[in-house]
């Protein structure tokens, strides 16, 4: 009886994560560009897109 | 126990990262820019927080009443993939920027040893749950707190005029263990 309960929880789990990521799956990736030459700036250091944060390859 | 001293606890004196050295993935991976620190930060908020909840929830109510408790470990990793796939669902719907500077490291809460950890904490010291509530969340602060002040660091160390030899993950590592060491100090606080 207790091997059964432990198989229904397991698959109930399993059930509750392939739901997840089937939603997770359908759901549509973001198609952005972040345009960082667009970026008027408050060249607030701590912005991702602060010039000084770019690899020098970005930069060029 | 008290609520304040768990909350303190969790939070600065046994800090996830700096004292238990759990998390430490997206610690050095994703604190390289303040922004996405944070953004990181409330995602393993938002994941420790439901999922230590949950797993206390399916602890108490389930696997003790049926004496199954040896399926703990693999109850919790499922709950949180589970959890990790609907946080990621739903960066992508509101927040396409912070999904998009997250990259890899957003799938990789579910391996993140820090949200098992907590898990796990919260069953073996056998806390209730609103201790449960308090200490997940003192986790997840803690977590927040430090990758936030590690990424503004590391910001810093980028304009700074490190040695060619200490430059990139060995100044990180360094900076990490003064961190760590700075923590201990904390341990007189609860």
């Amino acid at each position: 009886m207790k091997f059964l309960i432990a198989f229904g929880f397991i698959l109930l789990i399993v059930v509750l994560f392939i739901t997840t990521y089937v939603l997770n799956n359908r759901t549509e990736k973001p198609d952005i560009d972040i345009d960082i030459e667009g970026c008027g700036g408050c060249h607030n250091i701590n912005c991702g897109h602060h010039p000084t944060h770019l690899t020098n390859k970005e930069a060029k | 126990m008290d609520l304040y001293v768990i909350f303190m606890g969790a939070a600065l004196v046994n800090n996830i990262i700096l004292t238990q050295f759990l998390g430490i993935c997206p610690f050095l991976g994703v604190s390289k820019k303040s922004d996405q620190a944070i953004g990181m930060g409330a995602a393993v908020t938002f994941v420790i927080f439901i999922a230590s909840v949950l797993a206390y929830c399916i602890y108490s109510f389930i696997l003790v009443p049926f004496e199954i408790e040896y399926m703990q470990t693999i109850a919790f990793i499922l709950v949180i993939a589970s959890l990790v796939q609907f946080v990621e669902m739903v960066l992508k719907k509101y927040s396409p920027a912070l999904y998009k500077s997250l990259g890899v490291f957003l799938p990789l809460i579910t391996t993140n040893c820090a949200v098992l950890g907590t898990a796990n904490n919260v069953i073996t010291k056998e806390f209730d749950l609103i201790q449960t509530m308090i200490y997940s969340l003192g986790i997840s602060i803690g977590f927040t707190l430090v990758m936030y002040i590690f990424s503004t660091i590391r910001e810093r160390l980028e304009q700074a005029p490190v040695s060619r030899s200490f430059n990139g993950n060995p100044i990180a590592l360094i900076t990490a263990a003064i961190m760590a060491l700075a923590f201990f100090g904390l341990g007189g606080l609860v």
